[in-house]
């Protein structure tokens, strides 16, 4: 049998010759490409082991149950002092309430008034707690992240439960430049 | 903001042709976690010549007063725990016997949504924390006429 060849068409050798050029390419491309795929795993890895090393440096069980503890129990120190402060400013308002009688009576408007504005500002306790509550809350959740970031890195911390659902109208007081104004209430409710 | 008509069964303290706020012996319930904002309400009511008042440090012992006593007034905070402030509100609309008694919500909870969420539920007035005795007499007059 006698083969055709096609004017200016490659031969069979040339064919070969120019696959087996593309195999040895794309055998040194593989081989560049894994090696630097390998260069970035192992760096990687390196970033990995260092980041685990630094966590382990912040001693998880010491944050957990001394400072953030320690954190809290100071927090609830100040709502507890906060109250008790309070409820001796107001029993001694409501002695001097008993003094009213023994005033003239064109002074009684007076001195209920200024007795009413200490009163006004007893309410401090109340929002003083509140926000004290969202630090308390705050921290609760800087712990509980703490923990999730350490066990991923293999740190022995237990684990502190699910994040709970927050109700998104439960915010506590806002802060002073954020506060609304009671007009402003008012003007909702018209 | 809502309209309060004439209550009807145990839960409400009875109308008659003069208006409420006149009545300095009207029954109310204050409501708030902090012992101490119960005693400041409790003087600047005092002061305004309320002095038949009663506590609850949350809405669920709120709803159990309300259930033992006919109340003309309900002051009332919202963040609180089991029951909060907006809870005992609905509750308090839901009931046939308590539905028709003032509540005014005395909250740090200043939001949008919250005072729209309260005007919702029949809150018929807000009042936000900190607030003056000046505020709690005029929101006071104003619920019960």
């Amino acid at each position: 049998m006698t083969s055709t060849r096609i004017e200016g068409a490659p031969t069979f050798e040339t064919v070969l010759h120019t696959l087996q050029q593309l195999v040895r390419e794309m055998e040194t491309q593989v081989h560049a490409l894994s090696t630097r795929v390998r260069n970035e795993v192992l760096e990687l890895s390196t970033i990995v082991d260092n980041v685990r090393r630094e966590i382990r440096g912040l001693e998880p069980d010491d944050l957990k149950h001394r400072h953030i503890r320690a954190a809290n129990d100071e927090l609830d120190a100040v709502v507890q002092h906060l109250e008790s402060a309070t409820h001796d400013i107001l029993n001694a308002c409501e002695g001097l309430e008993a003094f009213t009688a023994h005033l003239p009576e064109d002074r009684h408007d007076d001195y209920l008034a200024l007795l009413a504005r200490i009163y006004e500002s007893c309410s401090f306790h109340d929002l003083s707690g509140q926000r004290i509550r969202k630090v308390v809350e705050t921290l609760k959740e800087i712990e509980r992240r703490l923990g999730v970031l350490l066990r991923t890195y293999g740190a022995d911390v237990a684990a502190d439960g699910e994040e709970r659902e927050r109700d998104p109208l439960l915010n506590g007081p806002a802060l002073p430049h954020q506060a609304p104004s009671q007009e402003e209430i008012d003007a909702l409710l018209e | 903001m809502r309209e309060t008509g004439a209550g009807h069964g145990p839960g409400v303290a009875k109308r008659g042709t003069r208006s409420m706020a006149k009545d300095k012996n009207l029954p109310i319930l204050i409501v708030d976690d902090y012992r101490t904002m119960l005693r400041i309400i409790r003087s600047l009511l005092r002061q305004l010549g309320y002095t038949n008042v009663d506590e609850a440090t949350d809405g669920s012992m709120a709803l159990q007063k309300l259930k033992t006593k006919p109340y003309g007034l309900i002051i009332s905070d919202w963040n609180m725990q089991p029951m909060s402030g907006l809870e005992l509100l609905k509750a308090v609309r839901a009931d046939p016997d308590l539905k028709d008694i003032p509540f005014i919500m005395v909250t740090a909870e200043g939001k949008r949504e919250n005072v729209l969420a309260a005007k919702e539920a029949g809150v018929s007035n807000y009042i936000v924390k900190p607030f003056n005795a000046e505020t709690l007499r005029q929101k006071v007059e104003a619920v019960l006429g």
